[in-house]
């Protein structure tokens, strides 16, 4: 989690995560940032995420992407 | 019959009333029959195109949800399952090219099937665009690639299906929408809702008065720029370039506002197409608000598969692994260029059609590339992002790299393109031919397009104008309603042209 | 508010904003329909649907018409006001575009039911035979319902709730209006003709010019099918016929004068069968191959004729010797002898040679003559006789005014070599030195004097001193001679700037900058007026000829100088050769004039004389 943090602060930096908004619904990541930061997921984490995991749900918080990843393996 | 006409008002009032009056589990078949009056009301034979993709897509997606079941139940290694997913994905694209196919006769053939029928035939083939038919491929066939993925099941009754491919509302212009939102609103048999007229009433009125006061009063005059531009100095093809994309917007949101509003009449929302563009900061941020659903299709469909696409990543991890920025923006930069260069294809045939793609994928890709660069001249000259002179200088420059683009997407070759750019830059003249707009139509479009700035703009702000009116006065809503019919009702009613003088050179 | 009330609220707002709509088409009314009360302009309603506008005009102003034409947009070309004179009568010109004898036929029926009818003259050109029962457009288009009999409530609500922008657009028309006819109002209500005075004037001699101007007007496309609604064409006539027959009325047919660009396209058989079986219904005159078709300056375009011809045709029909007609112009025709006359028109179609009805005439221009070296407006008298004895020598005529008035308009002839020699302004050098030259050659002139400056050796009102003008004794003595004419170089038209005190100036007779139509006319009328009246009581006669100031002039200019009755104009162009054509009164009009200087040479003389354009 601490590490997911670290990439997503880096990738995005001056993005707050944890302030509630929902990081998909509420428009804070397009889908460009999404595209970067699965490439960097899958690298970090050495997973691999397909098309059909990229739903709103898997991406709208910290947690969620966190969730996915350890789904996936990572 | 156009939906820009009394018998589509009158067609619609007449659905909506026996839309009510049946009991609830008979209305979609209300919806299903109007939708089929008011598609062979336009031609019989562009319907024989519709019931094609249907047909195929509902069958294709059937035997998705029939594979499906037997990869689950019949697999027993890895290599079974694989085997499986090969036939599932080959019958997928199976359908999806036997569609695309169809849409590309149509839209990139036809001109060449003329031209080599006209010896063979008594009468040159011409194959007109059948209604729709982008709109309808492209929401059928985004149900076929999320029953392949697992994410809907799939429809069993075919009619049920039919309805959601022929929806009549949304086969002139859009929006593409999504099956697991359509659906279910159309099938089920909505409950009558005051609310839903009201708002559905308002929405309809605010495309249409976009649709006729701005948009038709524009068409005349840009067009004779475009058409001549040669003979017209820089500063008015500029103009004519500006108003054409006021014209593009508010006729193509006009529309969509329309069929939304009579879609939600019977109780069923379909897609936001359109989130005021103009008011957008960055291109990127455009192409979210600017015919949002096909950007969504665009995005699910082949956006995300490209990105995840194992050559793409593959190339990507050997640059991340060099370090520096550009592993992580290799795939999003030639996805989108591919994805641009798809949207300018889907336009229609063409150099400028590619040129416009690859001009906005240019921008996106340099966008992100520069973004760094951009962010250290904005801390240099002291000016933070939200700061409102930032915000304005950067809606401005939106819309200006938006005007660019329309010189590629308007213009019908390339080298018209060029032409009008080189004189817009070079010769920057008011020149012989002027742009032809009458002092009443301008002061139309200006009333109407100064009305859609504010309203726009308080959109923007968070206000909801349909809510606002329904606290305001009785009589104050009841002459805005009035103001609005009458200006439909007057511009609707029986065919006008100025052109249809007799006697022009007695 | 609740959703249900705005709900209750909706289709009375519907109603209401339908009836805002309607309440609005029918008080501006661009049809007409509604009696158009607010602005009753018919020349626009005419020309938005002649069908419906016209029956509403008669709706309102039947009374005042007896006698109709019926026909299609050729027969705009009858003048109402000489078909009152020959047929005693008062005649409505109830003509539509469209040639559709189908609306003959329910404008018949219409008038006869509706309407007192004397005469009816009804027009065939050969379009007639080409459309049927046609309605292009349900708006501008269609019949009345008065007259063809469907729906009247569903035709008034046709109206009503049309679109807006037709009458948004008869309110802008409105505010660019003018009193010449634009592209919005062509019609002149109360005879039903189409306004053609601009048209009216435009120049037509020159015959090249005229055709590089007008060449795609007389591109004549022949509809695919040849003249398929024979049958029913004369069966209109009969029935129409039968009607005027049984209701006392006296019906004249006439098949109007064919270009000859549309008379080839026409298959002969098909042509012989439609004369034919049409004699065999009335006596018609036929006017459709004469020697006028082959000329296109005597049509407006392929399938319309000159108002001049229209004036011809009715000439012909009353005998009226007076306006020229060449032979073989039009004759009627019986059921007996159409055989033998569509016969001898093919063996030997009419074609006329140019000579038998044109002629050039070269026009020289004069102003003061003087041995001091002035400008291009003076000559010496030594120049100037050498000029004369120039034209005598070479066996040149010198014609006078009505001379060249009688050969366009009353069939007279000019002589071989003729020449018009004409002086602008009036100056006394005209009375003491060309007089006697021109007397002693034996040729003629005509003078434009400007009126204010008769008499004068000051400019009007100072004491400025200018070339002194001969007056008016001597003037009747140049007249009485029969060397000279006296004729109008306007009276008061050709001001001088720097002389003037008031605020508007007119240096020449075309309408001042900014000045509105309006204005413009009433000045130039008041100028005429006062000159014409000054002319009657000083020489004994008004004017027929104009000489623009400075050779200034606009299409208005010559649409009031016609209307006050100046039969032949003078500019001072040299782009075009001055061509008179019988008939054609047009031809008189901005005739062109070299002005002569003492360095025009006997050479150059006689080239211009060639009347070649420079």
């Amino acid at each position: 989690m601490d590490r997911l943090e670290k990439i997503m602060t880096q990738l995005f930096p001056g993005v707050d995560f944890n302030d509630g908004r929902a990081l998909i619904d509420d428009g804070v990541l397009t889908s460009l940032d999404i595209v970067m930061l699965v490439g960097e997921l899958n690298d970090a984490f050495s997973v691999s995420i397909t098309v059909d995991d990229l739903v709103p749900e898997n991406f709208n918080s910290l947690s969620a992407i966190n969730e996915l990843i350890v789904r996936l393996g990572g | 019959m156009s939906i820009n006409s009394a018998a589509f008002l009158l067609f619609l009032t007449v659905s909506v009333i026996v839309y009510y009056a049946v009991p609830k589990k008979a209305r979609w078949l209300i919806l299903l029959a109007a939708s089929a009056f008011f598609y062979l009301s336009y031609s019989p034979r562009a319907a024989l195109c519709l019931l094609f993709t249907a047909a195929s897509v509902y069958l294709g997606a059937l035997a998705q949800g029939a594979l499906r079941k037997r990869e689950r139940e019949r697999s027993e290694t890895p290599a079974d399952k694989k085997r499986w997913q090969r036939r599932r994905r080959a019958l997928l694209l199976l359908v999806l090219l036997l569609n695309f196919s169809m849409l590309a006769v149509f839209k990139y053939l036809s001109g060449w099937i003329a031209r080599i029928s006209e010896p063979l035939l008594p009468r040159p083939l011409i194959l007109l665009m059948p209604l729709g038919i982008s709109f309808y491929i492209f929401q059928a066939l985004g149900y076929l690639i999320d029953c392949y993925r697992g994410r809907v099941a799939p429809e069993r009754n075919f009619f049920k299906f039919l309805l959601f491919v022929s929806y009549f509302p949304q086969l002139v212009q859009g929006p593409i929408n999504r099956f697991e939102k359509l659906h279910g609103q159309l099938i089920q048999g909505n409950d009558f809702n005051a609310d839903n007229i009201r708002n559905g009433v308002w929405l309809m009125l605010w495309g249409m008065l976009k649709k006729i006061l701005i948009a038709d009063t524009l068409v005349t005059p840009v067009t004779d720029v475009f058409d001549n531009f040669n003979e017209c100095g820089g500063a008015v093809i500029l103009l004519a370039v500006v108003m054409y994309c006021i014209q593009l917007y508010c006729d193509f949101s006009g529309g969509v506002d329309l069929v939304r509003g009579a879609s939600g009449l019977f109780g069923v929302e379909m897609e936001v197409n359109f989130c005021r563009p103009y008011f957008a900061r960055s291109i990127d941020e455009f192409w979210r608000r600017w015919h949002m659903s096909l950007g969504e299709w665009m995005k699910n469909y082949l956006f995300y598969p490209l990105a995840l696409s194992k050559p793409l990543n593959r190339v990507a991890k050997r640059l991340r692994r060099g370090g520096g920025r550009s592993g992580r923006l290799f795939v999003p930069c030639v996805s989108t260029f591919i994805v641009f260069v798809v949207i300018g294809i889907w336009q229609g045939p063409g150099l400028a059609n590619i040129a416009y793609g690859l001009w906005n994928g240019a921008l996106m890709s340099g966008a992100m590339i520069m973004e760094p660069a951009f962010a250290k001249f904005r801390e240099k000259i002291g000016r933070a992002d939200g700061s409102f002179a930032m915000r304005v200088f950067r809606t401005l420059r939106t819309f200006m790299l938006v005007v660019i683009g329309r010189y590629f997407s308007r213009a019908s070759s390339l080298s018209q393109s060029f032409g009008m750019m080189r004189r817009t830059l070079f010769s920057f003249t008011a020149g012989a031919h002027p742009f032809v707009l009458g002092a009443g139509s301008w002061a139309v479009v200006a009333v109407s397009a100064g009305v859609l700035f504010t309203v726009s703009l308080m959109q923007e702000r968070g206000v909801k104008m349909r809510e606002r009116i329904s606290r305001a006065h009785p009589a104050f809503q009841a002459l805005l309603l009035i103001l609005a019919m009458a200006l439909v009702f007057g511009y609707f009613t029986a065919g006008f042209s100025t052109a249809a003088y007799v006697y022009e050179n007695i | 508010m609740s959703s249900k009330k705005w709900l209750i609220m909706l289709p009375l707002c519907a109603l209401a904003a339908l009836l805002l709509v309607g309440a609005f088409n029918v008080a501006v009314d661009p049809f007409g329909v509604f009696g158009d009360r607010i602005f009753n302009w018919y020349g626009y309603n005419e020309t938005n649907n002649p069908r419906v506008a016209k029956l509403e005009w008669l709706e309102k102003n039947g009374d005042n018409y007896d006698s109709y034409v019926i026909g299609s947009s050729s027969a705009a070309s009858y003048n109402t006001e000489e078909l009152n004179e020959y047929f005693d009568a008062s005649f409505y010109n109830l003509f539509v575009y469209g040639c559709d004898t189908g609306d003959y036929r329910d404008f018949a029926k219409y008038l006869i039911e509706n309407h007192t009818v004397k005469n009816l003259v009804l027009n065939l050109g050969v379009n007639e035979t080409n459309t049927y029962d046609a309605e292009d457009d349900p708006l501008k288009g269609s019949m009345h319902a008065k007259a063809d009999g469907k729906s009247l409530p569903l035709f008034y609500l046709k109206y009503a709730f049309l679109s807006t922008r037709q009458s948004l657009d008869k309110l802008s028309s409105k505010m660019k209006d003018t009193d010449l006819p634009q592209r919005f109002d062509v019609f002149e209500p109360l005879s039903g003709c189409y306004d053609k005075r601009v048209r009216d004037v435009e120049k037509i001699g020159d015959a090249e010019a005229y055709q590089s101007e007008h060449e795609s007007d007389f591109n004549y496309a022949a509809p695919a099918e040849q003249m398929p609604y024979i049958d029913k064409c004369v069966s209109v006539v009969s029935d129409i016929k039968k009607m005027c027959e049984q209701n006392g009325i006296n019906l004249t047919v006439i098949c109007s004068p064919v270009y000859i660009g549309q008379w080839r396209t026409c298959d002969e058989s098909k042509m012989r069968e439609y004369k034919t079986k049409l004699a065999g219904v009335c006596d018609y005159w036929d006017f459709s191959l004469t020697p006028i078709s082959y000329d296109s300056r005597y049509f407006y375009d392929s399938t319309h004729f000159r108002n001049d011809v229209g004036s011809m045709v009715l000439a012909r029909i009353f005998e009226n010797e007076n306006i020229s007609c060449p032979d073989r112009f039009g004759r009627l025709v019986t059921e007996k002898d159409c055989k033998s006359y569509l016969d001898s028109l093919y063996r030997d179609p009419p074609q006329p040679e140019l000579s038998d009805y044109t002629t050039d005439l070269p026009v020289l221009l004069y102003h003061h003559i003087s041995d001091e070296t002035g400008n291009d407006a003076v000559i010496s008298a030594a120049s100037f006789e050498r000029q004369m004895r120039c034209l005598f020598e070479n066996g040149y005529t010198a014609v006078t005014i009505s001379d060249i008035e009688g050969f366009v308009l009353h069939g007279g002839a000019l002589p071989e070599k003729p020449v018009l020699i004409t002086f602008d302004d009036g100056y006394l050098s005209n009375y003491e030195s060309a007089f006697p030259i021109l007397q002693k050659y034996g040729l003629s002139g005509t003078i434009f004097a400007i009126g204010s400056s008769v008499g004068h050796t000051e400019y009007k009102d100072t004491d400025i001193g200018i070339i002194p003008h001969f007056d008016y004794e001597q003037a009747r003595e140049m007249e009485k001679s029969g060397v000279i004419e006296i004729q109008s170089h306007t009276y008061d038209m050709h001001q001088n700037a720097d002389y003037e005190k008031g605020d508007t100036v007119r240096i020449n007779a075309a309408p001042l900058l900014d000045e509105s139509e309006k204005d413009y006319a009433k000045a130039f009328r008041a100028d005429a007026e006062k000159y014409n009246a000054e002319a009657q009581r000083e020489l004994g006669h008004s004017f027929s000829a104009l000489s623009f100031p400075g050779g200034s002039y606009t299409e208005q200019t010559q649409v009031e100088a016609k209307k006050a009755g100046f039969t032949v104009t003078f500019s001072i162009e040299t782009d075009r050769r001055n061509t008179l054509v019988r008939g054609l009164k047009q031809s008189l009009y901005a005739l062109c004039r070299y002005n002569m200087t003492n360095d025009v040479s006997n050479d150059r003389l006689l080239e211009i004389l060639q009347n070649q354009p420079t």
